[in-house]
């Protein structure tokens, strides 16, 4: 169960694709060893996994000595959270090593420090928020609400996240995310919106 | 030669074990069809999540099935388009991340090559062939010289006839995927009570449409006295899926003379995608190859909609010609098999 994967032994790759960036990194026996990171909206298919072998490269480990994958899993780019969970998957299976999914606003909270409330732009006209408090914990599940709301943080709370103009957590931050229980989920993506689709009026008529 | 195949570029998500001897070592299908249907068709945004939730159990079980771990494969293929790009980047991403860990090659697998080339994993099929490749996105008869090496005769200039039978049984209010259940209940219907056209049947070169054939499905429904019995759904069914047959065939007739003359060695017509699970259609084009002198293959209708293994398979025959693709490979939502082919009168992507 990713709860139990020990992160502070041995070789964890990072990868966070989740805001306007593509970044991979490497940290041995906690700390880091390298952080790759390119500022993009578009493109991460194809530099991902190029970024991931020179990471590795620059860390001086092997694939196949990764102890666990960590990635971030949103809410963030849709797009995005397809190719780094993907990857992270891959990874997993052909590293045979767990994969733990990390809560990217806690990643952003880890960056920044709090208290603070983490404001992602969805890229449709609202926001991702999410408050923390002073030691780095949740305060409230992650919502979607209007910019406008989204700026109006209760008193005690700065703002943080893309709003102010960062791409992407840094990597520090997602890997000691990737540390705190209440921060890791399962490596799939957050979603707080229901797919955009209407079913049909008429349920079909079947044989 | 043991190669592991990557399929999410549509409603599937799948993965198989194929060996350079033609050995199917595993093949895992997770289907979305139930997730779709209450919407009557593939929404993108529900399969782009759907593949990503079900890759990684996918995969392991394709290893399983085959009694492998991953240090057995050799190569991992992928579709990487055309196709729902939400999907393919998924079984794309996954594919490069256990090439890169395993450092073993990747190759970005056409979609269409895989139907393209399945006849030649199921049975060995010579090049150079005739190929109808008819699915719910593509209609295109092609002659098929070797991987990469296509020539296109004739492709649809509007629909593709997998689309058409799905926005037929939608307009009879039949669920998805149109194609099964209208040959279902095509099955006690009496294909002369509708009368409905055969589009382009005497038209010059080999070109395929059946956007009008659709519209008089829906002038056909108009015109019942009120809502369609089950019989008028027989009957329409029969009637609409003898009209997609006979023009199939109709447009490939003169493709299959041409083919013999570009290609005197050419010996077989091969039917491959999803339409081509069709029994009718099968039928019919058994009777055509024969009256064009060519032997007819068409792959076990497992093989014919999509899967892993003839992506997999795709990925043995690109391996030994070309070699496999850099890991930066950017996925291609519209990709096609003959790139120098002219753009068809209103074809739009399907070409």
């Amino acid at each position: 169960m990713p709860e139990q994967v020990e992160l502070s032994r041995g070789a964890v790759a990072v990868i966070d694709t989740a805001g306007r960036a593509c970044q991979a990194g490497v940290f041995v026996d906690g700390a880091p060893r390298a952080a790759l990171r390119v500022e993009m909206v578009h493109g991460q298919a194809e530099a991902l996994i190029p970024l991931l072998q020179q990471a590795l490269a620059e860390a001086g480990v092997a694939f196949a000595d990764l102890a666990a994958v960590v990635a971030t899993v949103g809410p963030g780019s849709f797009t995005g959270l397809r190719v780094g969970l993907a990857a992270a998957q891959g990874l997993g299976l052909a590293a045979d090593c767990p994969v733990v999914g990390v809560s990217s606003p806690a990643a952003w909270a880890m960056t920044l420090g709090g208290p603070l409330r983490v404001i992602l732009d969805t890229r449709r006209g609202d926001a991702f928020v999410q408050d923390f408090s002073a030691d780095g914990l949740p305060l409230a599940e992650a919502a979607v609400m209007p910019l406008a709301e989204a700026r109006a943080a209760p008193e005690g709370l700065r703002l943080g996240g893309d709003i102010g103009g960062d791409a992407a957590p840094s990597l520090s931050g997602v890997f000691a995310a990737a540390g705190v229980a209440a921060h890791r989920r399962p490596p799939l993506p957050a979603y707080l919106r229901a797919a955009d689709a209407v079913p049909l009026a008429t349920p079909p008529r079947c044989t | 030669m043991i190669v592991l195949g990557i399929e999410t570029s549509c409603d599937e998500t799948a993965a198989a074990v194929v060996t350079g001897e033609r050995e199917i070592l595993a093949n895992v299908i997770a289907t979305q069809i139930a997730e779709h249907r209450p919407y009557g068709g593939v929404v993108p945004e529900i399969a782009a999540r759907s593949h990503l939730a079900h890759i990684d159990a996918v995969l392991r079980r394709a290893l399983a099935d085959a009694g492998i771990g991953i240090g057995g494969i050799d190569a991992v293929a992928a579709a990487a388009g055309p196709g729902l790009i939400g999907g393919v980047l998924v079984g794309v991403t996954a594919a490069k991340a256990i090439a890169a860990a395993r450092g073993i090659p990747f190759v970005a697998v056409n979609h269409l090559e895989g139907h393209a080339l399945t006849p030649r994993l199921t049975d060995d099929v010579p090049f150079p062939y005739l190929l109808l490749l008819t699915s719910g996105g593509h209609c295109q008869s092609l002659i098929v010289r070797g991987p990469g090496d296509y020539t296109r005769l004739g492709t649809t200039i509007d629909d593709a006839a997998g689309e058409a039978f799905d926005k037929a049984a939608k307009m009879m209010g039949l669920a998805y995927p149109g194609g099964p259940q209208i040959e279902r209940w095509a099955e006690t219907g009496d294909a002369r009570r509708f009368s409905l056209p055969r589009p382009m049947l005497h038209a010059p070169g080999f070109d395929f449409s059946f956007s009008g054939l659709k519209t008089a499905v829906r002038q056909a429904l108009d015109r019942l006295p009120g809502d369609p019995t089950d019989a008028d759904i027989a009957d329409l069914s029969a009637s609409f899926q003898a009209a997609v047959t006979e023009t199939l065939c109709g447009r490939l007739a003169p493709a299959a003379a041409a083919f013999r003359e570009a290609c005197p060695a050419g010996r077989c017509l091969v039917v491959a995608g999803g339409v081509a699970a069709n029994r009718t259609l099968r039928a019919a084009l058994e009777t055509l190859a024969a009256k064009s002198g060519l032997a007819f293959v068409a792959p076990p209708i497992k093989l014919c909609t999509d899967n892993g293994a003839m992506i997999a398979w795709a990925g043995v025959e690109r391996l030994r010609a070309f070699g496999g693709d850099p890991l930066d490979f950017k996925p291609r939502p519209r990709w096609p098999l003959d790139a120098a082919a002219p753009k068809a009168r209103g074809a739009g992507v399907k070409a």
